[in-house]
C-alpha cells in the first residue's frame, strides 16, 4: 500500500519518544565506549540532521515535517534544550534554525583521510530515574490527537520510540494499542520501536516473529510494533539491499537507527514544492 | 531526412515555474536547419531529483551540456565527460556563482545548505544522438540513459523501441540518479544504458518523456492500446498538452510530478 505523498501543504508529524532512565547510563552490547544514552543523543541528533538536510532546498528548509522529542525518566516532556527547550512540536524549519549548538566531528571522507563535519545538537544524553513509558506513549497520543484534528488526511505520523527494555509504569501494550488506533485517512499512526539492550551483541532487524528474539522485553517491544508496508520492504531490499521478510514489524534490536530510517525511507518520502501559487502557461528557467 | 521537434512540460499541480525540476533540450528554437559541420543533433530530457539540493540546476546543466557538444557520447566515455564538459566546465563555476550571491545577498550558507551541497544534486538524464553526415541525417541514432526517463519510437503505427525500461512494474521511487559529486556516481558504470546504431526511417515518431508520463505511456500499452494515438489527438499545443496531463492527474491515471514530454518526428526530404 502506498501512502499519499508528504507535502509543505499536507505535512506529517514525527515523535521521537527517548528513553532517558537511569539504566540508560549502561553500555550496549557492541560498543563499550559509549552510554545507551550518549549512543541514542547521537542517532536522534544526527536523524534530526538528516531529515533537516532532506528538507533542505535553495529557498530554504520546507516544513514537510513537525518533530517532536519526548524524553521519559525522570519527567515525561520535551527532551530539547536550548532555543526550542519545552516545545513539543517544531516546524522542522524552525528545528533548522535553532539547534542548542554546533559542535565539530570528524569523518572518514571516503579518500583515507578524515574531514571536519558540522553535528548540530538539539538534546543531550540524560539518565536519570524510572522509565515512565505508558506516560511517553500517552503523551504523544496527546499531541498525536491534536495533530490529527488540524492535519486530517496527513501521511500518518510515525512514532520512534528508543529504549533499552522495560517500563516501570504499567503495561506499555495498552497506551500502544491506543496510539496505534489513531489514524489519518492515509492509514493508523505507526509506531516503531529500537531497543538498545546490554545483551545480545548481535543486531536484529525488522524480524516477522517473536520467536528468535533474545529477551522478553524485545518480544514486548515486538507486539508494540507497527508493521511494514510492502511498499516499505520492496524499498528497502532494492535500495539498500536488505532481506527483510513479508510481514516483517517495524522492531528493531540493537541495530544502528540510521540504517533503520534510511531502510524504512523515513525522512525521504516528500513532494516537490506543493504549497505556492500555480502559475501555468509560464516556461522553466533555463 | 530531418526531424520536426515539439516539446511540452508541466510542473507538478500546486507549484510554480521556476521550481520545476524537470529540464531539456534544445530548448526553443527551430531544429531542421542543421548547422554548417556539425556532428550530432541531440536531444536530452532531465529529472531532477526533489530531495537533493540544487536538483533542477543540475538538470539544466547536464542537458545543456551534453545537449550541444558535439563530438562522440557513448558509455565508454560518458563519466570522463560528466567530470570535464558538466562539473568542471559548468556545475563547478555555478556553484562558486551561486555561494558568492548568497554572500553578497546576504543570505550566506547555513550549516544545513552546506550538508545539502555535500550531498550533491541528483538528476537522471535520456540523451538522444543522431549522427550528421555532409550535412544530412544519417539513418540512425543512439541513445544513453541514466535513471527512469524513457524513449519511445513507433513506426508504421507500432511500438518498435523502448528505452531504458520495459515495463510499468520497472518505475519505483529509486531510480538512478546521476550526482554532482562524483564519488556518488561509481556504482553508475556498470547500470548506465546505452543503445547505437538504432534505425530512423521517414515518418517513424521518437518520444522522450520523464518517469510520470513514460508510466502512464506504459500501462496504456499494456491495456492493448496505442498511447502515441492518444498524445497525438491530445498534445496539439502547449495548452491542450497542460489540459490533457492535468486530467490524468485528476483521474489517478498519473501520479503529480514535473512532466516533460519531447517529440521528433522524422521527416523525409
Amino acid at each position: 500500500m502506498g501512502y499519499v505523498e508528504i507535502s509543505r501543504r499536507n505535512p506529517t508529524c514525527y515523535i521521537f519518544l527517548i528513553d532517558q532512565s537511569g539504566s540508560m547510563s549502561e553500555k550496549i552490547a557492541d560498543d563499550p565506549d559509549k552510554s545507551k544514552a550518549e549512543k541514542l543523543k547521537d542517532f536522534v541528533n544526527r536523524f534530526l540532521t538528516n531529515l533537516v538536510v532532506n528538507c533542505t532546498k535553495a529557498e530554504g528548509v520546507r516544513d514537510y515535517f513537525y518533530v517532536s522529542v519526548i524524553g521519559y525518566g525522570l519527567n515525561v516532556g520535551s527532551a530539547f534544550i536550548g532555543p526550542l527547550a519545552n516545545k513539543d512540536l517544531v516546524p522542522i524549519s524552525e528545528i533548522a534554525d535553532k539547534p542548542a549548538r554546533i559542535e565539530e566531528r570528524l569523518k572518514e571522507d571516503g579518500a583515507g583521510g578524515v574531514v571536519k563535519t558540522k553535528f548540530p545538537i538539539w538534546f543531550d544524553a540524560v539518565a536519570d530515574g524510572q522509565t515512565p513509558m505508558c506516560q511517553a506513549l500517552n503523551k504523544a497520543k496527546g499531541i498525536l490527537e491534536g495533530w490529527l484534528s488540524q492535519h486530517p488526511n496527513c501521511h500518518p505520523p510515525i512514532v520512534v520510540n528508543i529504549t533499552d527494555g522495560a517500563a516501570t509504569d504499567g503495561n506499555p501494550l495498552i497506551p500502544a494499542e491506543e496510539l496505534k488506533n489513531l489514524k489519518s485517512s492515509e492509514g493508523n499512526v505507526l509506531l516503531y520501536n529500537i531497543h538498545l539492550s546490554s545483551g545480545l551483541a548481535t543486531a536484529i532487524k525488522f524480524p516477522n516473529s517473536e520467536a528468535n528474539l533474545p529477551e522478553q522485553y524485545a518480544q514486548l517491544l515486538y507486539t508494540m510494533s507497527s508493521p511494514l508496508t510492502d511498499d516499505q520492504i520492496n524499498y528497502a531490499n532494492k535500495a539498500h539491499e536488505m532481506n527483510i521478510e513479508k510481514n516483517s514489524k517495524g522492531f528493531v534490536y540493537n541495530a544502528d537507527p540510521i540504517s533503520v530510517f534510511l531502510a524504512l525511507d523515513i525522512g525521504t518520502k516528500m513532494a516537490s514544492p506543493s504549497d505556492t501559487p500555480e502559475i501555468k502557461g509560464d516556461t522553466p528557467e533555463h | 531526412m530531418n526531424i520536426e521537434y515539439s516539446h511540452f512540460w508541466l510542473p507538478k499541480a500546486g507549484t510554480i515555474a521556476s521550481l520545476c525540476e524537470d529540464a531539456f533540450f534544445p530548448y526553443n528554437f527551430p531544429f531542421d536547419i542543421i548547422p554548417h559541420n556539425k556532428k550530432y543533433q541531440r536531444y536530452a530530457i532531465a529529472d531532477g531529483a526533489s530531495t537533493a539540493y540544487l536538483s533542477g540546476l543540475w538538470a539544466t546543466i547536464l542537458v545543456d551540456g551534453f545537449g550541444s557538444f558535439d563530438d562522440e557520447i557513448t558509455n565508454t566515455n560518458f563519466f570522463e565527460l560528466i567530470q570535464t564538459l558538466i562539473l568542471d566546465e559548468n556545475w563547478n563555476p555555478r556553484l562558486t556563482d551561486y555561494i558568492k550571491k548568497r554572500d553578497d545577498d546576504g543570505k550566506p550558507l547555513s550549516w544545513y545548505d552546506e550538508m545539502a551541497l555535500q550531498n550533491g544534486a541528483a538528476s537522471t538524464l535520456l540523451e538522444v544522438s543522431f549522427p550528421i553526415e555532409e550535412n544530412k541525417l544519417r539513418d540512425n541514432f543512439s541513445a544513453l540513459a541514466i535513471g527512469d526517463s524513457c524513449l519511445f519510437q513507433v513506426r508504421n503505427d507500432e511500438l518498435i523501441t523502448n528505452f531504458p525500461l520495459n515495463s510499468s512494474a520497472d518505475f519505483d521511487n529509486s531510480p538512478l540518479l546521476i550526482s554532482s559529486d562524483p564519488k556518488r556516481n561509481l556504482n553508475l558504470h556498470e547500470k548506465i544504458a546505452y543503445r547505437e546504431y538504432q534505425s530512423i526511417i521517414t515518418g517513424d515518431q521518437i518520444f522522450l518523456m520523464t518517469d510520470a508520463l513514460a508510466s502512464w505511456f506504459f500501462q496504456v500499452y499494456e491495456r492493448g492500446e496505442k498511447p502515441w494515438e492518444i498524445i497525438e489527438e491530445r498534445v496539439i499545443d502547449q495548452s491542450c498538452f497542460s489540459t490533457w496531463v492535468e486530467e490524468l492527474r485528476e483521474n489517478k491515471q498519473m501520479r503529480n510530478d514535473d512532466v516533460t514530454l519531447m517529440i521528433l518526428k522524422i521527416r523525409g526530404g
